[in-house]
Order: C-alpha cells, then sequence, then structure tokens
C-alpha cells in the first residue's frame, strides 16, 4: 500500500514537472517577444532625441512616458505570463510607435522648413539621414539579437510538439495503428528544426525574420497535418471495428477533417489560418466523440 | 407422434438457448445461432471500448497551438 501511495506521489511530482517544463518554455517566448519591444522601444527613444537635437521646439515628454507606461505594462504581462493581456497591448503599443514616429518625422521636417539655403538644407539633411541610419543600426543588432532570443525559445515549443508527436505515434503502434504517415509528418517538422537550430551567425535581423516566418508557416500546416493523419487512423480503427455500420457518419468526420487542410491556397499556414484549422480539427474531434458515444465506446 | 413434437420442442429451445450463451462468451464473433446477424453485429459494436479501439480521452483532444507570431511589420524608415 506504502509502495502505491509512493508511486502515486512521484506520478504527480513527474506531471507537475512536465507542466511546469511547458510553462517555461511558454514563459521563455514571452519574455524573448518583450526583447523585441525593447529593441524598438529603444529606436523609438533614439529618433526622438534625434528630433529634438534638430528641431528643440519639438517635445516628446507626452510619447515617451507614454511609452515608458506601456513598455512597463507589458512586463508585467510578461511576468505573470499573461498571453491575452500582452496580444491585447501590443496593439496599443503599435499605434504609440506609429504616432511618435510621425511626429519625429514632422518636427525634422519643420526644422528643414527653417533653412532657405539650398546647400544648407542637402547638408542638413544629409545629416539628418546618417543620425537617423545609426539609430536604425542600433535597431538592426538589438533586434537580430532579440530575434535569435526568441527563436531559440520557439525551438523549444517546436520540439515539445514534436517530441509529443513521436509519444503518440509510439503509442499508436504498439496498439497496431500504421504510424506511417505520422512519422513521415515528423520527420519533414524535425528537418525545419534543424535548420533553425542551425542559422548562420552572420544573418542580418531581416533574413531572420523571413526565415522564421518561412518555417513557422509550414510547421503549423505540418501540426495540422498530424492530427488530421492521427484522428483519420482512429476513424480507420472505428470504421473497422464497427463494420461499416457507421461509415457515413466517419465520412462525415473524414470531410471535416480534409478542410483543416484546405485552408488558403498552399500547404503554409499564416496565424490565423493556423487557428482556424485548429477550430476545425477540434470541431471533427468532438464529431468524434459523438460518434463514439453513439455506438456506446467507454 | 407428441413425443416426437415435445423433443423436437426440447431441441430447438435447448439450441436457440445454447445459441445466446455462445455469443455471450465469444464478443464480436458470431456463433452459428439463431440469433440475426444485425443483432450480433451491434452485441459485438457496443462492446468497444477506447482500450480496444487502442486510444485514450486524451487521444479526443486537441492540443493547443502556440501561436506567437507577432512579428508585425516594424519598418525603421522615416522619410525626411
Amino acid at each position: 500500500m506504502k509502495q502505491l501511495i509512493w508511486a502515486l506521489v512521484l506520478m504527480g511530482m513527474v506531471m507537475a514537472v512536465g507542466a511546469g517544463a511547458g510553462e517555461d518554455v511558454r514563459q521563455n517566448m514571452l519574455e524573448a517577444r518583450y526583447g523585441q519591444l525593447e529593441c524598438r522601444a529603444a529606436f523609438l527613444n533614439e529618433v526622438m532625441d534625434n528630433a529634438e537635437y534638430f528641431n528643440p521646439d519639438a517635445n516628446f515628454d507626452t510619447e515617451r512616458e507614454e511609452l515608458e507606461d506601456e513598455m512597463s505594462a507589458l512586463g508585467e504581462y510578461v511576468e505573470n505570463g499573461d498571453w491575452e493581456s500582452i496580444n491585447e497591448e501590443i496593439t496599443d503599443t503599435r499605434e504609440i510607435f506609429v504616432n511618435a514616429l510621425n511626429k519625429a518625422r514632422d518636427a525634422h521636417r519643420e526644422a528643414l522648413d527653417e533653412v532657405n539655403d539650398s546647400a544648407e538644407r542637402t547638408a542638413l539633411i544629409s545629416e539628418m539621414y546618417e543620425k537617423h541610419d545609426v539609430a536604425a543600426e542600433h535597431f538592426r543588432e538589438c533586434s537580430a539579437t532579440s530575434l535569435r532570443e526568441r527563436i531559440v525559445a520557439e525551438l523549444e515549443s517546436f520540439e515539445g510538439w514534436l517530441e509529443k508527436g513521436h509519444e503518440t505515434a509510439e503509442r499508436m503502434e504498439e496498439n497496431d495503428y500504421d504510424v506511417s504517415g505520422l512519422e513521415s509528418i515528423l520527420a519533414e517538422g524535425e528537418e525545419l528544426a534543424d535548420s533553425l537550430r542551425n542559422l548562420d551567425e552572420d544573418t542580418e535581423a531581416d533574413d531572420l525574420a523571413e526565415l522564421r516566418r518561412e518555417i513557422w508557416s509550414r510547421e503549423f500546416y505540418l501540426w495540422a497535418e498530424f492530427h488530421v493523419e492521427r484522428f483519420n487512423l482512429i476513424l480507420d480503427r472505428v470504421d473497422e471495428r464497427t463494420e461499416g455500420e457507421y461509415s457515413s457518419e466517419i465520412e462525415g468526420i473524414r470531410e471535416t477533417l480534409k478542410s483543416a487542410l484546405e485552408i488558403g491556397e498552399d500547404e503554409e499556414y499564416g496565424v490565423s489560418e493556423a487557428a482556424q484549422a485548429r477550430r476545425t480539427i477540434n470541431t471533427a474531434a468532438l464529431e468524434l466523440r459523438d460518434l463514439l458515444d453513439k455506438i456506446g465506446v467507454e | 407422434m407428441r413425443a416426437e413434437i415435445a423433443l423436437l420442442g426440447l431441441a430447438i429451445l435447448s439450441f436457440a438457448l445454447f445459441g445466446c450463451s455462445s455469443v455471450d462468451k465469444e464478443l464480436g464473433t458470431p456463433s452459428p445461432s439463431s440469433k440475426s446477424p444485425s443483432i450480433i453485429a451491434t452485441k459485438a459494436v457496443s462492446q468497444l471500448s477506447m482500450s480496444e479501439l487502442g486510444i485514450t480521452e486524451e487521444d479526443l483532444s486537441v492540443p493547443e497551438l502556440d501561436i506567437d507570431m507577432s512579428d508585425d511589420d516594424f519598418s525603421t524608415d522615416i522619410i525626411i
């Protein structure tokens, strides 16, 4: 009896650690994302400094305060692991960035308008762009670093779903499912993960961002494909064991699953497409649950 | 004659009873009994369990997707 209790306690601890590890991965992703936002805030502050340098009459106290409050709020959400609030707040932050940049641009232009001499104007414009380019370069360096950190954090999440995928495939294989389709999908996922692991150190921020976007787009589609394949395997088994008595219902669920892979025009999914795919697969899962209840499976 | 009819009735009854118990014992495997195939199939299907399908409750769920592609374009361009 004591052994059973200890086994249960140990199992609970393992599950808690497992759940904690998942939360750590999400937290790392959040912190890396915040790091990128800090790069943007630093760039914006530098641009406002430049605007005030060229146009002493310009005043950005309000914008600086707004930016500080915004970053502070975001920082708290990150600390609390609050994904939803961060996503909502990002929209407000974007507006602050755009407004401040526009005001900085206007302050530069006002400064130029004060200069009538053509040669002086040309020199001033050149100086303005030079200082701006310095700020932009600082941003690119900061952004490349923070983006790499974000990719590392996301890779953990990526590897997590691949690992879970392999466990699922293994378990299904032990129950005599043909998991070759699942393994093929996971193999491509592993290749994508490898390309993220082996990024060239000299890759610049824009190229990093593009590569990341491409890989995630394909990964989202693979994720959907994996779960569609998984549910189709279960449907095959149900169909076989019920000797075709529920073929019509099963076919209906297959159609739902199929539609999850036909969102958009290609086999790469953006954020909204991936979310729609998940909702569709979830609908199919609920339909399957209803069918199993109808059959009397417990 | 009456004895023969009685014996025949007893044989039929015994056969029917024997058929019930053979289906009870061999789940999903219809025995050559007096039960109709559709009743045998229904009885076999209702015996289906999650473990027989080789799945768990978790297999009927769809995990959350950690979607965080907030790579909203941020331009550093400022046209002066």
